[in-house]
């Protein structure tokens, strides 16, 4: 291993390696579930450019030892920086922050993977453009990053997965590819057309160790004339059902442009200020004291929210569709905020702002609903956008937080056809009992709704090859298919090693797999010794 | 295009493999009569040639099979599969080989088998409160239509191209355009089943858990999304696809905008883009030349056939002016509530009203019950009622070889690449250019040209392929590449996607390596070639 350090750091510089020690506290998981020892890095590089990243996997590669990438690694919830393999180079993209290009035209931005929605906001407000971008909960983020892990936001370009037009990626092997038109070096089409010439190959380094990507191309978001950010809420625990099929067509049919999300109290509370402000006794939050908080804030049991945009008569038209639609909800409230498209930031409220792509920290505090140094960690089942299906995920979810004594909070957010249900188990990293029950809740959730058929859209690298395992139709042919090309594109097997519960061969026999039982102990012993 | 080109790869020899045609083992053939009996092998030159590229030079046999066979289910494409995989006999797999003007059914590699998926054309699920459908890959526009209509769910239409008789399967995996709203983009296909090289069936996304009810609800699953690796690719043969389709809409409006004189198609192409970016028009509209639009003007385009060559640019103005057509007309619609039907085409009249000149025009605005008196073709096809009315205005004998490059949606990329591509075709083939514009997206378009030529006369015929494939590389030079390519120069289409000393193709074929050792499926698809095939 020392050899592995002074090469890197004859690469990047000795700043730029990050060793045992206080400097590499950063790139452990910020919210362990467990022994944080079973996901630590072993050392963490910076590289400033796409050489010194073709540099660091030649070295990897040398040393056999994995690298586990990150942009900004802000992934908190699902493992932050840390490596599925203790022992890995945690390769830090953060460096590598520049906006390469922004076309005011056509609406796109071709970005370096650390570029953070902050940056990407006053990139677009500087170039003084008329579009948008699309921004999570928490702004501190890489863009990229999100992108890759299928990350949200909330304007009517909310699924930041789509809006991918184009890659340039590092392989194993340190050759360069250029994805869709990008592909043909003097193309000036490869951030406006997806499938390029033969397979399309983006889909494939989403959620994937197949190669590091360096550059990505997006769409933004024309800025409307108008926009409205609408909330709805109903008042009683049953009305979830409700919400969900009342928002529905309006998602078919286009009327609601963004991701529509249904909240309940703990839900919202969590944002707001600590249990400790509520609630200081054993057990799961009891329904009297959620009462009291829906009470206190103006909240409704479930809290639904979504934007409008367009010109001012397209608005009215939409809020026309929407409020006939909601019209047959009995006790829902409804109201509206509207704006003009270029309202400044600081006249939106916060609340408001992601639904006109303004970055922000609003849900910051979320994770330390226990106080101390927090944690949490979110289970997200996909399902179809029905109160069937919703009632059904809540029936299996709710029991098991019961049963583990973990308070519950419910989000649903409807995109196009499906939704997802976030169901976030809160806890304190340092109080280990509650961690050890919040660790238990999460695989069972996992197991408990593939066995209903319900599968999750990202996942806890603690989680991954639980989930993984769940993806089993066939004897597992979707792995083994991703497993073939992964053995084919970097037979080393230095990228990211079990990643969403993809496996090189080299080490394969450290997946969380029934044929692996008795390759536990080795796992927990790391990587690199 | 020489009769006895024994490369199978056209008259210059573009091609990237060079090896003799390959012939069937007997054996071969055994395994597949004794899976599927006699009927479903088919050898006999006869039967073989109702598999053919019908815009072909038919006395050419450089892209020939030497058998097709015809599973109709999932287990015996499996069984082919297996077979082929056994005597490494190359496949090539077409669903209902409707390609016309890209090579049809016909193969790439001269021998190899088809297998014709034509007779699996099971619609196996519509489901009314999500709006999708799952096809398998014989099922038709007119039959997915057809079925919509049987189960009483016609508050669901489906995105349809031109021609209803293709595969929706073999149309979405050839990035082929269809015209509503879901047609930009492969956003409808969602969830797919396929057959790989060793015969396995894997399935992708939410589909690789049991029992899963989001399959074709959510497009990216866990991990790499898989789906659009198999477009225009050959890692797998696609047995089932979800297909998602929009609600009937309260009020549809088809509209046709022309463009008066040539030099104003930049400014038409700069305000569609932005009616495009602010979703005022959302599905993908089509915009032609005049020369194409006076097809339906026979009696005045005739005055003009066969005085020369080439229609004069003073001529084709007059032929603009008469027809009405414009030089540029454009064909698009608007879906939605009433209201906002009423807003967008007023909008549409706004901003397209800068164009000198120029009209809108829009007749009716049907109501979700009237869709029983949608009759015309244009209006048909962006209402979601396929058809095969286009087949009429094509003459027997003439075949069409497309030649479609990538470009940006905007006015002056537009204007220099339709600038290149009529001089091009003009000056080189002594023939008119007739040319669409097809948005894809909010941000570039396709710009369909190419040549059409009498496929009976071998001279004619060889020269327009000859044209179109200098055409490729002379367009690869201007970063003008092809979405789609025909079989005859799909090796050097490919070719022109040259980053990093080729670095996509060798990703790719690291792929095909790995996914279909034995080379078996589809060899050379869009420039796509096994190992035991390679050769530079």
């Amino acid at each position: 291993m020392d050899d592995v350090v002074a090469r890197l750091q004859a690469e990047l510089g000795a700043e730029h390696v990050a060793l045992p020690g206080p400097g590499l506290e950063e790139y452990f998981d910020p919210f362990p579930l467990e022994d944080p020892g079973r996901y630590a890095p072993g050392l963490a590089v910076r590289p400033a450019d796409v050489e010194q990243v073709q540099a660091v996997l030649r070295i990897a590669t040398e040393s056999r030892t994995p690298v586990w990438t990150v942009s900004q690694g802000r992934n908190n919830g699902y493992g932050g920086r840390s490596p599925r393999v203790s022992g890995s180079i945690v390769l830090d993209l953060s460096r590598m922050n520049r906006v390469l290009d922004i076309d005011g035209v056509s609406g796109t931005v071709l970005l370096e993977p650390g570029v953070r929605f902050f940056d990407l906001y006053e990139a677009l407000r500087s170039a003084g453009v008329p579009f948008w971008p699309s921004v999570p909960d928490l702004g501190w983020g890489s863009v990229v990053g999100n992108a890759l892990d299928r990350g949200l936001g909330y304007t009517a370009y909310g699924e930041h997965w789509n809006s991918i037009c184009g890659m340039e990626v590092v392989l194993a092997d340190g050759d360069v590819v250029r994805t869709g038109m990008g592909a043909m070096s003097a193309s000036r089409s490869w951030q406006l057309y997806k499938p390029g010439f033969g397979p399309s190959l983006d889909g494939i380094f989403g959620q994937s160790n197949l190669g590091v990507v360096t550059k990505m191309g997006l769409w933004l978001m024309p800025r409307p004339e108008r926009w409205a950010a609408v909330d709805v809420s109903m008042p009683e625990a049953e009305d979830l059902g409700a919400l969900i099929d009342v928002c529905r067509p309006l998602k078919l049919s286009g009327t609601i442009q963004t991701v529509v999300s249904t909240a309940d109290v703990l839900g919202i509370a969590s944002f707001i200020g600590p249990r400790s402000d509520w609630y200081t006794g054993e057990g799961p939050i009891p329904e009297s004291v959620e009462l009291d908080i829906k009470e206190r804030f103006g909240l409704g049991r479930w809290n639904q929210q979504f934007g409008l945009y367009g010109s001012a008569r397209e608005l009215a038209a939409r809020l026309a569709d929407v409020r006939d639609a909601y019209g047959v909800l009995e006790g829902a409230r409804f109201t509206v905020a509207e704006y003009d498209g270029d309202t400044a930031p600081e006249d939106v409220p916060e609340q408001h702002r992601t639904r006109a792509g303004i970055p922000g920290m609003y849900v910051e505090r979320m994770p330390y609903w226990h106080g101390g140094r927090g944690g949490h960690v979110a289970i997200g089942p996909v399902a179809p956008i029905t109160s069937e299906d919703a009632l059904r995920m809540r029936r299996i979810i709710r029991r098991r937080f019961d049963e583990h004594g973990v308070d519950y909070f419910a989000v649903f957010i409807a995109y196009h056809r499906h939704m997802l249900h976030l169901a976030q188990i809160m806890f304190d990293r340092d109080d280990a009992e509650l961690s050890r029950r919040s660790r238990e809740l999460a695989r069972v959730l996992v197991q408990d709704l593939a066995a209903e058929g319900y599968g999750e859209y990202r996942t806890h690298v603690y989680l991954m090859d639980a989930v993984a395992n769940s993806f089993d139709w066939n004897d597992h042919a979707l792995r083994r298919l991703d497993e073939r090309i992964k053995d084919a594109l970097d037979p080393a097997g230095i990228l990211s090693p079990g990643k969403q519960g993809v496996w090189p061969a080299a080490f394969r026999d450290r997946a969380e797999r029934p044929e692996n039982a008795a390759n536990e102990a080795n796992e927990a012993n790391g990587a690199q010794q | 295009m020489s009769t006895d080109d024994p490369r199978g790869t056209g008259p210059a020899g573009a091609g990237r493999a060079a090896q003799d045609a390959f012939v069937v083992p007997e054996a071969a053939l055994t395994r597949f009569r004794e899976l599927l009996g006699e009927d479903r092998v088919l050898t006999q030159e006869a039967d073989r040639d109702r598999y053919r590229d019908p815009y072909w030079y038919q006395p050419d046999r450089s892209y020939d099979s030497s058998a097709v066979v015809l599973p109709s289910t999932t287990e015996e494409v499996q069984g082919v599969v297996r077979i082929a995989a056994e005597h490494r006999v190359p496949l090539w797999t077409h669903s209902q080989g409707r390609n016309n003007g890209y090579g049809g059914p016909s193969p790439r590699v001269r021998g190899s088998v088809l297998v014709g998926l034509r007779g699996m054309n099971r619609v196996l699920e519509i489901n009314r409160e999500l709006a999708y459908a799952v096809v398998e890959p014989g099922v038709s526009w007119m039959d997915l239509h057809a079925a919509i209509q049987e189960s009483g769910h016609t508050d669901l239409m489906v995105s349809v191209p031109d021609l209803g008789w293709g595969s929706v399967i073999g149309n979405s995996l050839d990035s082929g355009a269809t015209y509503l709203p879901l047609g930009a983009d492969f956003q409808a296909p969602t969830g797919m089943e396929v057959v790989l090289a060793d015969g396995s069936l894997l399935r992708t996304g939410m589909g690789a858990i049991p029992g899963n009810r989001s399959w074709h609800l959510y497009k990216r699953g866990l991990g790499p999304v898989l789906d659009p690796l198999f477009i225009q690719s050959n890692f797998g043969i696609v047995t089932k696809m979800g297909y998602w389709l929009m609600r009937r809409p309260q009020a549809y409006a088809p509209l046709f905008l022309t463009v008066p004189r040539e030099e104003q198609l930049a400014q038409a192409i700069d305000i569609l883009r932005e009616l495009r970016l602010q979703g005022v028009i959302r599905g993908v509209p089509v915009m032609q030349n005049t020369l194409t639009l006076s097809t339906h003007f026979p009696e005045l385009l005739g005055q003009f056939m066969g005085a020369s060559a080439t229609i004069s640019d003073e001529d084709l103005q007059y032929l603009a002016d008469e027809t009405g057509v414009g030089r540029w007309g454009m064909r698009t619609a608007v879906w939605g509530d009433a209201p906002v039907v009423a807003h967008h085409v007023q909008r549409i009249r706004e901003a397209w009203g800068q164009i000198e000149g120029s009209r809108v025009d829009q007749h009716r605005v049907y109501a979700a019950d009237e869709w029983d008196e949608i009759t015309e073709f244009v209006e048909k096809v962006q209402a979601g009622i396929p058809s095969l009315d286009m087949l009429e205005a094509i003459p027997e004998g003439v075949g069409h070889i497309g030649f479609s490059p990538v470009v940006p949606l905007r006015g002056q990329d537009v204007r220099e690449a339709v600038d290149f591509l009529r001089d091009y075709i003009v000056e080189r083939s002594g023939t008119n250019f007739a040319a669409g514009i097809i948005p894809m997206n909010e941000r570039s378009c396709i710009i369909v040209s190419g040549m059409n030529f009498d496929t009976r006369d071998e001279a004619d015929t060889r020269r327009a392929y000859r044209i179109v494939r200098e055409l490729v590389v002379e367009a690869g030079k201007r970063g003008l590449g092809e979405y789609r390519a025909h079989l005859d120069f799909m090796d050097l289409a490919s070719e022109q996607y040259s980053f990093g000393d080729h670095a996509y193709r060798r990703f790719v074929e690291r792929i095909k390596d790995a996914v279909d050792p034995s080379g078996i499926l589809s060899p050379g698809r869009h420039g796509i070639w096994p190992s035991r095939m390679r050769e530079h």
